[in-house]
């Protein structure tokens, strides 16, 4: 059994000459104080746990902790003190209202509205920035960099292969572009019924290369005011022709569901699209509003 | 106040920052005096055989128009490194060039390794009362087959 550093139990002299008035709560003071020192000055090689039970069981009998809570008394303590709130709240409501108040409330909101503009001219100068960087953010199969225009790979169905009418490395010359689309058995829109006035007749001819076929028109007086181009490509290598153009962008231009790119290079104007794995390109020395005419007369019935 | 003239001060910076960055990239663009549109492709066909085609057209006829070089890359590892396997030069290869405002031929073929991969990069050349130009074009990637 551990002892006590003043062990009222054991009757030392001390102890022997305290008045018999002397309270519990003096006595737990005392004991308390005791425990403290004690406490203090162990170390943990010498702590003596029984000790310091007993110390505890000591304190325990001469003043036992509370063991009775009550949760009546608590609510309402605690709505007590939440009951000064609404008059703060109101307090302070009335300090707002005041012209300095609303002056600071407007410059806050001003600032938030020149932060949300500034963000969104931040985000309309980085799509830009990937329009200028070759990204069509907007459609993602049309690519372009700084000087070339070029369709990326994906998209295209499979296409059931096609029957030409030439032998690989073969080529032969049309009467007109319907010609040669239907001797390559081609059912698509693509032959235009209007060109220009002052361009001349089309000179058509078709190939068929290793990669697929190939037929390409030109107007007549060979100047090359005009061509006018489809050529195929295999679903899985998707279409590979690079188109040049200066530094403005490609733009789109929507015809009878069609999405055409508008590519411009000093002064000639070229048309690309894609329609199932054929890649068609009309380019030329006209005007964008002619290139646009020849583009809708594809659609047109004639 | 002051915490709001940093952001926006920082916001504006990024957004002249970008700007300059368009700018840049359109003062450096660069198109071609002859060049209108071009292509090339590699394409493998049985027991190894490797198709270079190219398409060539110029913005008015031209006195030379075609691929006045074309270097084959060949892979071993399945496409994660290449190295030059072959070098054609036009001077050696005249089907390589044409005249006219399109040139499109076949003027390359070889036999592959089955398995292995093959890339080639060409030089599309026009030459016309407006220019001489070059371009660099790379093909896609085919394996040669059996």
């Amino acid at each position: 059994m551990a002892e006590f550093p003043h062990d009222k139990q054991h009757g030392d002299d001390k102890t022997d000459e305290m008045p018999e008035t002397l309270s519990d709560e003096r006595l737990y003071t005392e004991l308390r104080k005791d425990f403290v020192e004690w406490f203090e000055s162990v170390d943990a090689e010498n702590f003596d746990e029984e000790l310091l039970d007993a110390f505890l069981a000591e304190m325990e009998e001469l003043k036992p902790l509370g063991n009775n809570f009550d949760s009546q008394s608590s609510l309402e303590a605690f709505h007590e003190r939440i009951s000064s709130l609404p008059a703060a709240l109101s307090e302070n409501s009335a300090q707002m209202s005041t012209p300095e108040k609303l002056t600071q409330k407007h410059h806050r909101l001003f600032y938030r509205a020149i932060t949300v503009a500034a963000t969104v001219a931040i985000m309309v100068a980085t799509m830009m920035t990937a329009q200028a960087l070759g990204v069509d953010v907007f459609g993602f199969l049309a690519k372009w960099t700084n000087d070339i225009f070029f369709f990326e790979n994906g998209q295209t169905e499979s296409q059931e292969p096609r029957t030409y009418p030439l032998a690989e490395g073969e080529r032969a010359e049309y009467k007109s572009i319907d010609d040669a689309l239907m001797a390559f058995d081609i059912d698509l829109p693509l032959s235009p019924s209007w060109v220009p006035e002052y361009v001349g007749a089309w000179k058509v001819s078709g190939t068929v290369m290793p990669s697929g076929m190939q037929i390409f028109a030109f107007t007549e007086d060979e100047s090359g005011i005009l061509t006018w181009e489809v050529s195929e490509f295999t679903p899985k290598d998707g279409p590979s022709i690079a188109i040049e153009k200066d530094a403005k962008g490609a733009r789109q231009y929507e015809s009878h569901g069609q999405t055409h790119y508008i590519i411009e290079d000093n002064g000639c104007n070229t048309a690309s699209w894609i329609i199932d794995n054929i890649q068609c390109i009309i380019s030329g020395f006209i005007t964008e509003e002619e290139l646009l005419k020849v583009i809708d007369s594809i659609y047109e019935v004639v | 106040m002051k915490k709001a003239f940093k952001r926006v001060s920082c916001l504006l910076l990024s957004f002249l920052l970008l700007s300059s960055i368009i700018c840049a990239n359109a003062a450096s663009a660069r198109s071609s005096s002859s060049l209108r549109y071009y292509s090339a492709n590699l394409t493998a066909a049985e027991n190894g055989k490797i198709f270079l085609d190219a398409s060539v057209t110029g913005r008015t006829p031209c006195s030379k128009i075609g691929i006045s070089m074309a270097y084959i890359y060949e892979s071993d590892d399945g496409g994660k490194t290449f190295s030059r396997c072959a070098t054609y030069y036009s001077s050696d290869y005249p089907a390589m060039m044409g005249s006219g405002l399109k040139y499109s031929f076949t003027p390359i073929s070889f036999t592959g390794t089955i398995g292995h991969q093959y890339k080639a990069t060409v030089l599309c050349r026009a030459v016309s009362d407006l220019g001489d130009d070059t371009k660099s074009y790379e093909t896609r990637i085919v394996t040669a087959h059996r």
